[in-house]
């Protein structure tokens, strides 16, 4: 009555009505989603947070999921679409917040610096791409994604994808030179204020 | 895509990750609590359908009354004789035909076919549908395959040690600790005459099966089986089956703690660095069963029928089928599947459909086997008889 119990089966289960196999799915994709959320939030509250809603939209949605393409695939794409709304979200209560004062955003920008997971210069030159363009070089160079998984998580082709990535690499690696070279300066700076005083 | 895989640049990007001290989060209580309360958890909180919402297709024919007691008429002793004498006749003569009705009706039913359209309960929103679910592109990695032959291997070891009406949850995997594969498997309850089986169904709270008044020529009820409960979270929230409350919850924790409980039993060495662990469970309960009709050739007919469960599934790929079509029998939506001939199914055609018997919600599945002869009428009429059985 039962078959091996891929992911894919375990699907099967939750859509024939077990639906207490779904904590076997958060189990096995709550951490690394987290990361990824992480990567793009770079806050954990929110970060956990989303994960709980990510994984209650996925369960809402399993019974509509086609095994057209890899499960974790389209997590990933539920995951990162639910980020996207919250960054938007963020971007306009800062644009609001900046209308009272400017308080909040500090504040937001303050804990965004100490949950970032990614140390400098990129962390900085990261700060530059557009989300969408962090998105990529996240799920290929942290996410160990393939190309192909990437387009099925973003809805492109591979070829698409591959180009897009090749220019966000010529663009990080100029901001990463740049963010270098004014770290050199400021470094420069620092030191000569200190020999002056 | 592998750490291997990386060119020289993008591994000096991955030296500026910094996610190393990112504490492990579980979120997994907090989503089932909010799942279960939004949504139940399958059967345990599954409203029985009622009859407006399975609306009785065919009028119950009101049984004739007892005979009056007719005052015998002392002086007519011939007359009395000759009535006798026809009134056997009579009775020899109903019986015949009724039996006959029973065991080998000719009459065709009538049905309408439509173009296919899935069917769904409206109370438990359990769903018939078809679905393409196209073959995942890529080769089986040798490690994948090694996992389920374990699986099976397991799966088939667990079975053995099984007592018919008994089910058991094993766990397999080289480190059971870490995410193994979990599975159940039965013992299903096996009878050889339809009144056993039938005095069980009702006593084990299983889903109805009404019995098929026609069957076609040759073939006669070989045996049922009971299945017991497989709902892992149902039997442990609930193993009794008569308390209320909040099982579904309950069930989620209690299926944490035995996996956790199981995790650390003496395990079985499957080799190749696979161990399984398993634990019995006696169900109190049953939520399918299944009769079948077999002939002489060994061709049957097997009829299942499953309780539904909230937001449950019955799917089919279309790509395995040469057929499809919803068809109205007796005013019943039902979904007919006729498989692919070169398919590896062990049936030719199936006919599917939702129904309420005596207030239980089920689904039922009707089938042929594999170089069955059967017509689609034949199992039409089948269905049809079963709907007119429903007590």
């Amino acid at each position: 009555m039962n078959s091996i119990e891929s992911i894919e089966s375990k699907i099967a289960r939750i859509q024939a009505g077990e639906v207490y196999i779904f904590a076997d799915i958060i189990d096995t994709y709550q951490n690394r989603i987290y990361k990824y959320c992480l990567r793009l939030l770079s806050n954990r509250e929110e970060a956990e947070d989303a994960v709980q809603d990510i994984m209650l939209k996925v369960f809402e949605k399993v019974r509509y999921y086609q095994p057209k393409g890899s499960f974790t695939s389209w997590l990933y794409k539920i995951a990162y679409n639910h980020c996207l709304n919250l960054l938007r979200r963020r971007k306009l209560q800062q644009q609001v917040s900046r209308l009272f004062g400017r308080e909040v955003a500090a504040e937001s920008a303050e804990r965004a610096a100490e949950d970032t997971m990614f140390s400098e210069p990129l962390a900085s030159a990261l700060e530059m791409l557009t989300v969408e363009e962090r998105n990529l070089l996240i799920l290929r160079i942290f996410e160990d994604k393939s190309f192909e998984e990437i387009g099925e998580i973003l809805g492109k082709n591979m070829e698409a994808v591959k180009k897009k990535y090749g220019r966000i690499r010529h663009k990080l690696k100029a901001f990463m030179e740049l963010s270098e070279k004014e770290e050199g300066e400021c470094t420069k700076a620092s030191t000569l204020q200190k020999n002056k005083n | 895509m592998h750490k291997s895989q990386h060119t020289a640049e993008e591994q000096k990007l991955r030296s500026y990750d910094a996610s190393s001290d990112v504490k492990a989060i579980d979120v997994r209580q907090r989503v089932m609590n909010i799942i279960t309360e939004k949504y139940g958890n399958g059967a345990a909180d599954a409203v029985p359908p009622d009859a407006r919402d399975f609306p009785e297709m065919m009028q119950r024919v009101n049984e004739s009354p007892a005979s009056a007691a007719h005052k015998r008429p002392a002086s007519y002793g011939k007359i009395l004789a000759a009535s006798t004498s026809l009134l056997a006749v009579l009775i020899l003569g109903v019986t015949y035909y009724w039996y006959a009705d029973i065991h080998n009706q000719t009459a065709d039913i009538p049905y309408a076919v439509k173009d296919y359209e899935e069917i769904e309960d409206p109370v438990t929103q359990f769903r018939i549908q078809l679905k393409e679910t196209p073959v995942q592109p890529g080769v089986v990695q040798p490690e994948e395959d090694v996992k389920t032959r374990k699986y099976q291997e397991a799966e088939k070891w667990v079975e053995q040690q099984l007592l018919p009406g008994e089910m058991g949850i094993f766990l397999v995997g080289k480190d059971l600790s870490a995410n193994p594969s979990t599975g159940s498997a039965v013992n299903p309850l096996h009878y050889d005459s339809y009144s056993d089986f039938r005095a069980n169904q009702t006593e084990l709270g299983a889903p109805l099966l009404p019995e098929p008044t026609y069957v076609p020529k040759g073939y006669a009820f070989s045996g049922g089986e009971i299945f017991p409960e497989t709902d892992i979270a149902l039997l442990l929230a609930n193993p009794s089956k008569t308390t209320s409350g909040d099982k579904s919850k309950s069930g989620v924790e209690a299926y944490f703690r035995l996996k956790e409980e199981m995790s650390v039993m003496k395990a079985k060495e499957l080799g190749e660095g696979y161990k399984l662990v398993w634990k019995r469970f006696r169900a109190a309960g049953s939520s399918s069963v299944k009769v079948s009709y077999t002939n002489t050739e060994g061709q049957s007919i097997n009829i299942q029928a499953t309780a539904l469960h909230r937001l449950g599934l019955a799917q089919f790929n279309p790509n395995d089928l040469e057929k499809y079509e919803n068809v109205v029998v007796a005013g019943k939506e039902m979904i007919y599947l006729k498989l692919l001939a070169e398919g590896d199914q062990d049936y030719t055609q199936q006919l599917v459909w939702l129904d309420s018997v005596q207030g239980q919600g089920a689904y039922y599945s009707l089938s042929d086997s594999k170089d069955s002869s059967l017509s689609q009428q034949e199992l039409i009429n089948v269905a049809a008889s079963m709907l007119k059985n429903k007590k």
